[in-house]
């Protein structure tokens, strides 16, 4: 699964460390999850999508063909 | 959520580690000195020290239940490491003890290559996710 995060962040001109603080998580769980090493829980995918104020697909993109993600 | 913060932990971590120190002496002096001698008691003695290490695994799972969820990931994954690990070098002087006659060996030896194969697992986990 890829992310736009790393781009909704620059937007907005956060540092990982804001972000960190915004979200409650550690700045480590932020770079794995822009450099893709890391997909969050359901619950942290929704608490970033309704702290950049999108829909959590247009944030999360599933790129894996469903028969390769099982 | 707890809100264990790492100044927090360490600070309680020495206190259980110290009381530890303090439970081992007092242990060891009242069994060395013979001022217990009926068996039972003797064990009961003996384990006192015990008392603070379920402090410190109390406090490990608070500091479990504290982190973020790639963290606790992370931890887990070191844990399993360190369980597997431990699992197959315990088993294999196991086996070396009966084919080759290797010596026996304390107890004391599961933690120190629990805790080492654990900190192993912990570092490689850490480093996936960096």
């Amino acid at each position: 699964m890829t992310n736009r995060l790393r781009v909704l962040r620059a937007e907005r001109k956060w540092s990982q460390a804001d972000l960190a603080a915004a979200l409650g998580v550690s700045r480590q769980t932020v770079n794995a999850l822009e450099t893709d090493k890391y997909d969050p829980s359901l619950p942290l995918a929704y608490r970033i999508a309704r702290l950049f104020g999108q829909p959590v697909e247009q944030i999360f993109l599933d790129d894996v063909p469903l028969a390769q993600a099982t | 959520m707890d809100t264990l913060t790492t100044r927090r932990y360490f600070t309680e971590l020495f206190l259980w580690l110290a009381l530890y120190a303090v439970l081992l002496i007092g242990s060891l002096a009242v069994l060395d000195r013979h001022l217990v001698t009926w068996m039972p008691a003797r064990i009961v003695v003996g384990l006192v020290p015990m008392v603070a290490a379920f402090g410190v695994l109390n406090l490990y799972m608070r500091r479990y239940r504290a982190q973020d969820e790639l963290k606790q990931k992370i931890m887990a994954e070191g844990i399993m490491f360190g369980f597997g690990a431990t699992a197959i070098l315990t088993f294999s002087y196991g086996f070396l003890q009966r084919t080759a006659d290797f010596p026996d060996v304390s107890w004391f030896f599961v933690w120190p290559v629990l805790a080492f194969s654990w900190a192993i697992g912990e570092w490689l986990a850490c480093r996936r996710y960096q």
